[in-house]
């Protein structure tokens, strides 16, 4: 039975949905839509390139705008789920008026983000998701721009590694979902092409959410390889890294493992549980490259952040939105249609060196800081570090 | 395939070790089972918070030798005094309600535990270091064997014979084993049930503890850890029987060589391997390897 007091909840209810609270989009605003998690799994991630983002929209405001224009970050909570980001996209372009998208962190949201901008027709800058499905012909679209790198330039670095460091019986450890595959597809022909002689051992592919490795482990020790080709990324690596050493596992073979387990941030969480001498990647590491833009990019992070020791995220939601505002800046304008023929073909100075806009599928050429993993010698700084630690540059790896 | 014999004995010691691990989980779970008639839900979220608690202890103990054990002791000790305060204040009030009452609260419990560790120790993977003397091999003659896996197997088999001790040998025991079998007869004989009750929900808790600060070095501590680990416990104790110690055991054993052997020999089907056998097993023992069938 409807009681009254129930039908007066209805009315309460739809009343409150009914209002609109459209911010008041102000001319002469450029804002910025951010689809970062801030809660759940991947709230570090979302944090500091949150904070990566809003430094540089600090930075250009302070210099008087885009095109006379101030720049304005709205900033929804993506939370790590492609539905919960489709919702928030919708909601910062029919809401709050946005007029670009900037973000994502997993692969699968990054394509729910680029779903809406295709229907919508806004602007994405996809600043981390890495899945080369994102740009491949059936899925790209004009609206989408991907600043990260992709997996096929992740899995082909390593190539590079394992050609590099002669390896010729290789196993594989990457865990099963598109990451993983999409890796292995990169590796595998990468390698093919530059060392025909190598060969792919064994391949383990441990379930998505596993907490035990020791049985692939096992398997990969008897097959005996030389070389590892590894996704288990920085969130699993240090349970990996509990149950594989004691084995001797990083002394049997040559280590190579995609997935930032380089980074400043997870070397300082493991510190001396770190297995020396594995190769890893990192988006970035504040010791490297001693280059005017990077060291000022560093200092003025440094003071964003309060501490001495940057994280490497940061700069993935710096870059995205460096994009756009270099792309207005060369178009003179902010609307879609300029600022897409600006992106295309555009290449800009970013603290990690020039980059270039594919125009034929919308990838930067981002490529990845790779290093081999070693207790640094700085007494103020003793965690493991990258050394030496290079650039791979994705112009030859991306496609 | 078994043409290698170190690869099997590794796998074999694989999938022991993970066995004892998940045993030390299970017995608490089954315990509890048994003797309350209540299915815990929150025995994962227990196991996680025994985890949890660890790493925080361990960063407390950094200084002090043997830091690492204390801290595995004062994690179980934690979960104990958690469990007592759940049980004196609120289960107890639910043993004579439907069962599905007593499966709301655990299932709540699960719910606010997990906002309790986000809300305490974040949503970053954490992870605790391997203890001093413990991160090498030890030479078993035929292959060298982490020593810590080599530990875990240990505690897992030590905490299975002083359980068996204590349920069948000793007076207390025969409490708990009363308990299971005739409430109202025990209560008649001026037993304390209620008191029972509760020590038996505080073991088990502490066990669940125990089993997630001794996992917390070989696993990472991460929000969520719970869910696995739950529907592992729940296909051990349905495998070996609702309530049956010595079923936990054997289920323990069981998943674990199936997890270790499957990777190794049927990859592809590694995860259907273990529901596989619980179907199998319920097919021919509804009431598990070890159970007893319900008296009609």
């Amino acid at each position: 039975m409807i009681t009254k007091k129930r039908l007066m909840a209805v009315a309460a209810l739809t009343a409150t949905t009914a209002i609109p609270t459209f911010a008041a989009a102000d001319e002469g605003v450029i804002r910025i839509g951010a689809l970062y998690p801030t809660s759940g799994p991947c709230q570090m991630i979302g944090d500091f390139a949150l904070q990566g983002t809003q430094m540089l929209v600090d930075e250009v405001n302070a210099a008087g705008g885009v095109n006379g224009q101030m720049l304005e970050v709205v900033h929804r909570d993506s939370r790590c789920d492609p539905a919960e980001a489709t919702a928030m996209a919708r909601d910062l372009i029919a809401r709050e008026d946005v007029d670009f998208l900037v973000g994502g962190v997993s692969s699968s949201v990054g394509q729910a983000i680029s779903a809406v901008s295709r229907t919508e027709e806004v602007i994405y800058i996809a600043s981390i998701p890495k899945t080369v499905q994102m740009t491949t012909p059936e899925n790209l679209h004009p609206y989408v721009f991907r600043s990260a790198a992709n997996t096929n330039t992740e899995g082909g670095s390593a190539a590079v590694l394992a050609d590099r460091l002669g390896l010729d019986r290789i196993c594989t450890i990457l865990m099963d979902y598109s990451y993983g595959h999409s890796l292995n597809e990169a590796f595998t022909s990468t390698l093919a092409e530059i060392r025909p002689d190598a060969e792919i051992v064994v391949q383990e592919w441990p379930q998505n959410g596993t907490t035990d490795y020791t049985a692939h482990i096992t398997n990969i020790m008897a097959a005996g390889c030389d070389g590892v080709f590894s996704g288990v990324w920085a969130g699993l690596f240090p349970a990996f890294a509990s149950q594989a050493g004691p084995f001797g596992f990083f002394d049997q073979v040559t280590y190579i493992t995609a997935g930032e387990v380089g980074s400043p941030e997870l070397a300082e969480q493991m510190g001396a549980d770190m297995p020396e001498g594995i190769w890893a990647n990192s988006y970035e590491v504040f010791y490297y490259p001693d280059t005017p833009a990077h060291n000022d990019f560093v200092a003025d992070l440094q003071e964003e952040l309060g501490v001495e020791h940057t994280p490497s995220w940061p700069v993935t939601g710096y870059v995205a939105l460096q994009w756009l505002v270099e792309a207005m800046e060369l178009a003179g304008s902010a609307e879609t249609d300029a600022v897409i023929a600006a992106l295309e073909g555009l290449s800009i100075e970013t603290p990690i060196g020039t980059q270039t806009m594919r125009a034929s599928d919308h990838q930067a050429n981002r490529g990845q800081f790779w290093g081999q993993m070693h207790m640094s010698d700085d007494d103020a700084y003793p965690y493991p570090v990258m050394d030496p630690v290079e650039y791979i540059p994705a112009d030859e790896l991306m496609d | 395939m078994f043409n290698n014999p170190v690869l099997t004995f590794i796998q074999l010691m694989n999938g022991i070790s993970l066995g004892m691990n998940l045993f030390i989980i299970a017995a608490g779970l089954t315990l509890i089972l048994g003797v309350l008639r209540v299915l815990n839900f929150a025995h994962g979220a227990f196991y996680m918070m025994g985890g949890y608690i660890c790493f925080s202890l361990v960063g407390l103990f950094a200084g002090l030798p043997g830091g690492f054990w204390l801290a595995v002791v004062g994690s179980a000790i934690a979960l104990a005094a958690f469990a007592w305060v759940v049980e004196t204040t609120m289960l107890r009030h639910l043993y004579d309600r439907d069962h599905l009452y007593q499966l709301l609260f655990t299932f709540a419990l699960v719910m606010i535990i997990s906002d309790l560790v986000r809300f305490n120790w974040g949503t970053n993977v954490l992870s605790v270091s391997l203890p001093n003397g413990f991160r090498g091999a030890t030479d078993l003659g035929i292959s060298f064997y982490p020593t810590y896996r080599l530990l875990l197997t240990g505690m897992g088999i030590f905490v299975a014979i002083s359980m068996w001790y204590f349920v069948n040998k000793t007076r207390a025991g025969r409490f708990v084993r009363a308990a299971r079998q005739d409430r109202e007869m025990l209560e008649s004989l001026g037993i304390n049930v209620g008191r029972v009750y509760m020590l038996v929900f505080v073991a088990g808790s502490a066990l669940a503890g125990l089993g997630g600060a001794l996992a917390a070095p070989a696993v990472s501590l991460a929000p969520g850890m719970d869910a696995e680990i739950i529907v592992q416990c729940f296909i051990i104790v349905i495998i070996g029987g609702l309530g049956s110690l010595g079923g936990a055991f054997v289920g323990a054993l069981m998943l674990g060589l199936l997890k270790s052997f499957g990777v190794m020999l049927i990859p592809n089907f590694e995860i259907v391997l273990i529901y596989l056998m619980m179907v199998i097993v319920l097919m021919f023992r509804p009431w598990g390897l070890l159970g007893k069938p319900e008296a009609k």
